[in-house]
C-alpha cells in the first residue's frame, strides 16, 4: 500500500507526541497531550487508577483508534499511513477476552495469529501449521488444541491469546490488563511468561497493569497515567517511588522490603478501618 | 460429529445432483429419470450425438426443459442466495440471528411489489416483470437507507445496524399493510407475492440471479478467513490485520444486493437463511472457508426439496414455499440442536 510503510522490516521506535483525545460523548480529554517514546526491547508497564486512559493509549497504539490530535510515528512513518496488515506484521494484541457464541476450537484461534502474513487463497502450508504447534508448545496449551475455545478456564484461554499474539510473529506484544482476572498464580505464570518471551525471543512487551507489585518486579519502564495525562515515564526503578505513586492514586503507599525475598513491596494506605468488628 | 470437509462437499453435491433430478422427473406428469438425463445430454456438444431422445414425447422435452428446469435452477440459486448471506451477516454482524431480513431489504423489496401490484405496472426490464422489477428498485433504496444511516458517522455499531434495520423493516410493512387495506382487490395478490412463490421462473430470471449469485461468490469467498478473525471481536480481528469496517461495509453490500435479487424474483421465503448456516455450523464446524460454500450447496438442496413439494403436495394448486421451508427445516434443525446440546457442543 504505502511504500516506506512496507519497507520496514523490525520497529526499533515508537514515537507518541502530542496525542490528545476526546470522543464527542466525554467530557473531558481521554488522552490529554501524551508524549513518549517507546523503544524495543523493553518491558512497558502502564499503570493508573481507572479512567486515566491506560486503554485509550494503547488503543491508539494499536490503530484501533484513529488519532484526533497528535500524532503517533512508527520509525519515523505516521501510524496511519500503515495498512492493517502491515501493523499487524510488527504489533500483536493480547486481547482479553473473546466474545460469546464463538465456537472456534483452540487450535483454530491460535492458526488466526497467520492471517497478516498469509495471501488470499493460500492454504496453510505445514511450515504455518508447525508455527502454531510451536506456540502452543510455548505457552503450555499444546494438550487444548482440539477443544472448543470457549470452555477453557481464565487463565487457559488468556494463554491462548498469548499463543495467538505469538504465531503472529510480531515484535511488540500489547496487553490491555492480562492478568487482571486471574489468581495470583496464574498471574505470576502470565509475567514470567511474558518475561521470558522478551528475554529469550527479544519480544518488547507493552502491558496495563493494575498490580503495582507485580509491574515493579516485572517491568524494567513504567508509564504512570492520571486523568489522562501521563505524569511519570521512565525506569521503574528511578520513577516508581512512593511520592510518584501518591500523585497518580491520590493514596499513599508504604514501601517495604519482603521478610523473605527483600524485594521492594508497595503497600497501599487504606485509612481509618469501617470494618464493624 | 466434524466430518472430512471434502467428503462432506463431495456427499452433498451428489445429493444436490440427485435432487434436481428428482425435482425434474416429478409434477404432474411424471418423467423417467432416464429419459430426464438423456433430453439434458442432448442439449450439450458433443455430448448430443451419443444420445437418442427420438423417442421421448416432445411434450416431455417441453415440461423439462422450458418449464421445471428453469424453476429448478431458480429456486436453487435463490436457496444458495439466502443462505449464503444469511451466513455472511451472521458473520459481520457477529449475531446469530441475523438472517437476511434483518436489514430491512426483503421489506423493501415487498413494498416495492405491493406499489406495482398496486398501481398495476407492467412494463419489463432485464427479464424482470413490473412486479419484480418494482421490488427490486425497492430493495435498491432500501439497501441505499439502511448503509447511509448505520455508517452515518464513519463508524459502524453493531447495534445500530440492526436497530435501523429493524426500525426501516417495521416502517415498510406498514406501509405494505396500508396498501393492502386501501385496496382491497389487490390484497391477495399482495399477500400471495409476499409469501414467496417460484412460480413465475423464467430463463431470464435464472440468469439475473446466476450472476448476482456468481458475482456475490466471487466477492465473498476469497474473504472467508477473515470473517473467521472477525468473529473474535472488532479490536482483535484488526490487531490480527483485518480492516474490520472496510470489510464490514463490503460484507453488508454484497450480501444485501443478492438478497435484493432473492427478494425480486421469489418474494419473501424466510427461515432459509437464519437457519441454513446454522446446520452447516453443526455439521461442518463454525469456519467460514467451509461454512460459506456448504451453505450455498445445503440451501440450494433444501430449497428446490421444498418448491418440489411446494408445486406437488396440493397439486392442481400451488402452496406457498414460504409456508413450507418452516414446516420442513424447523424440526430438523431443533433435532439437530437437541443432538449438539447433549454432546455440549453449544453452550
Amino acid at each position: 500500500m504505502n511504500r516506506i510503510s512496507s519497507k520496514i522490516m523490525r520497529v526499533n521506535s515508537v514515537d507518541v507526541s502530542g496525542l490528545s483525545w476526546q470522543p464527542s460523548t466525554a467530557p473531558r480529554l481521554l488522552l490529554d497531550h501524551i508524549n513518549c517514546r517507546l523503544e524495543e526491547g523493553h518491558f512497558y508497564g502502564i499503570i493508573g487508577p481507572n479512567g486515566s486512559g491506560k486503554t485509550s493509549l494503547i488503543r491508539h497504539l494499536l490503530a484501533l483508534q484513529s488519532i484526533q490530535s497528535g500524532s503517533i510515528e512508527i520509525e519515523g512513518v505516521p501510524i496511519g499511513l500503515f495498512s492493517k496488515k502491515q501493523l499487524a506484521r510488527h504489533f500483536a494484541y493480547v486481547a482479553q477476552k473473546i466474545p460469546s457464541n464463538y465456537s472456534f476450537t483452540v487450535f483454530e484461534t491460535v492458526a488466526m495469529g497467520l492471517f497478516a502474513r498469509s495471501r488470499f487463497f493460500e492454504a496453510p502450508s505445514i511450515q504455518m501449521i508447525e508455527q502454531v504447534n510451536e506456540a502452543l508448545l510455548a505457552t503450555q496449551t499444546l494438550q487444548y488444541k482440539d477443544l472448543p475455545f470457549a470452555v477453557l478456564s481464565g487463565g487457559e484461554s488468556q494463554r491462548v491469546l498469548l499463543a495467538r499474539a505469538l504465531v503472529q510473529s510480531a515484535e511488540w506484544l500489547f496487553l490491555d490488563e492480562p492478568v487482571s482476572n486471574l489468581d495470583v498464580s496464574h498471574q505470576v505464570e502470565m509475567m514470567e511468561k511474558l518475561s521470558s518471551l522478551r528475554r529469550e525471543k527479544g519480544k518488547t512487551v507493552v502491558c496495563v497493569l493494575h498490580d503495582i507489585n507485580l509491574a515493579a518486579r516485572y517491568c524494567d519502564s513504567i508509564l504512570m497515567m492520571k486523568a489522562g495525562r501521563l505524569l511519570y515515564n521512565g525506569s521503574t526503578k528511578e520513577y516508581l517511588n512512593r511520592e510518584h505513586l501518591r500523585d497518580v492514586f491520590d493514596i499513599s503507599f508504604a514501601v517495604l522490603a519482603h521478610p523473605v525475598t527483600s524485594d521492594i513491596i508497595y503497600v497501599p494506605d487504606y485509612g481509618p478501618t469501617t470494618r464493624n468488628d | 460429529m466434524k466430518s472430512k470437509p471434502v467428503v462432506l462437499a463431495i456427499l452433498l453435491t451428489a445429493l444436490l445432483a440427485i435432487m434436481v433430478a428428482v425435482a425434474l422427473s416429478v409434477g404432474a406428469v411424471h418423467v423417467q429419470i432416464r429419459d430426464i438425463i438423456r433430453i439434458l445430454m442432448s442439449y450439450i456438444p458433443f455430448f448430443d450425438q451419443q444420445v437418442s431422445t427420438a423417442y421421448i414425447p416432445k411434450s416431455h422435452e417441453t415440461i423439462i426443459m422450458a418449464i421445471r428446469l428453469p424453476r429448478i435452477l431458480l429456486a436453487g440459486l435463490v436457496g444458495c442466495g439466502l443462505s449464503l448471506s444469511g451466513a455472511v451477516l451472521q458473520g459481520v454482524l457477529r449475531n446469530p440471528l441475523a438472517d437476511p431480513q434483518v436489514l430491512g431489504i426483503s421489506s423493501g423489496a415487498a413494498f416495492g411489489a405491493a406499489v406495482a401490484i398496486s398501481f398495476g405496472f407492467t412494463y419489463s426490464a432485464f427479464g424482470l416483470g413490473g412486479i419484480a422489477g418494482a421490488a427490486f428498485v425497492g430493495a435498491l433504496a432500501t439497501i441505499f437507507c439502511v448503509l447511509k444511516i448505520s455508517f452515518s458517522e464513519g463508524k459502524s455499531s453493531l447495534i445500530g445496524i440492526l436497530l435501523a434495520g429493524i426500525a426501516i423493516s417495521s416502517l415498510l410493512t406498514s406501509a405494505i399493510t396500508m396498501i393492502m387495506v386501501l385496496d382491497r382487490e389487490k390484497l391477495e395478490k399482495v399477500y400471495m407475492w409476499m409469501l414467496g412463490s417460484f412460480s413465475a421462473a423464467s430463463e431470464m430470471r435464472v440468469i439475473f440471479m446466476l450472476i448476482f449469485v456468481v458475482l456475490g461468490l466471487l466477492a465473498i469467498l476469497p474473504l472467508s478467513r477473515a470473517l473467521d478473525l472477525m468473529m473474535t471481536g472488532d479490536d482483535s480481528a484488526q490487531s490480527m490485520g483485518v480492516d474490520v469496517e472496510a470489510l464490514r461495509k463490503w460484507m453488508i453490500l454484497v450480501s444485501s444486493l443478492m438478497v435484493a435479487a432473492c427478494v425480486s424474483v421469489s418474494g419473501i421465503i424466510g427461515f432459509v437463511g437464519l437457519i441454513i448456516p446454522h446446520v452447516v455450523r453443526l455439521i461442518a464446524g463454525p469456519r467460514h472457508t467451509r461454512l460459506l460454500p456448504l451453505s450455498c450447496v445445503v440451501g440450494a438442496i433444501f430449497m428446490i426439496i421444498c418448491d418440489t413439494l411446494a408445486r406437488t403436495m396440493a397439486a392442481p394448486s400451488e402452496i406457498p414455499v414460504g409456508a413450507i421451508t418452516a414446516i420442513l427445516g424447523a424440526p430438523y434443525f431443533l433435532f439437530l440442536l437437541a443432538r449438539s446440546a447433549r454432546k455440549g457442543a453449544i453452550r
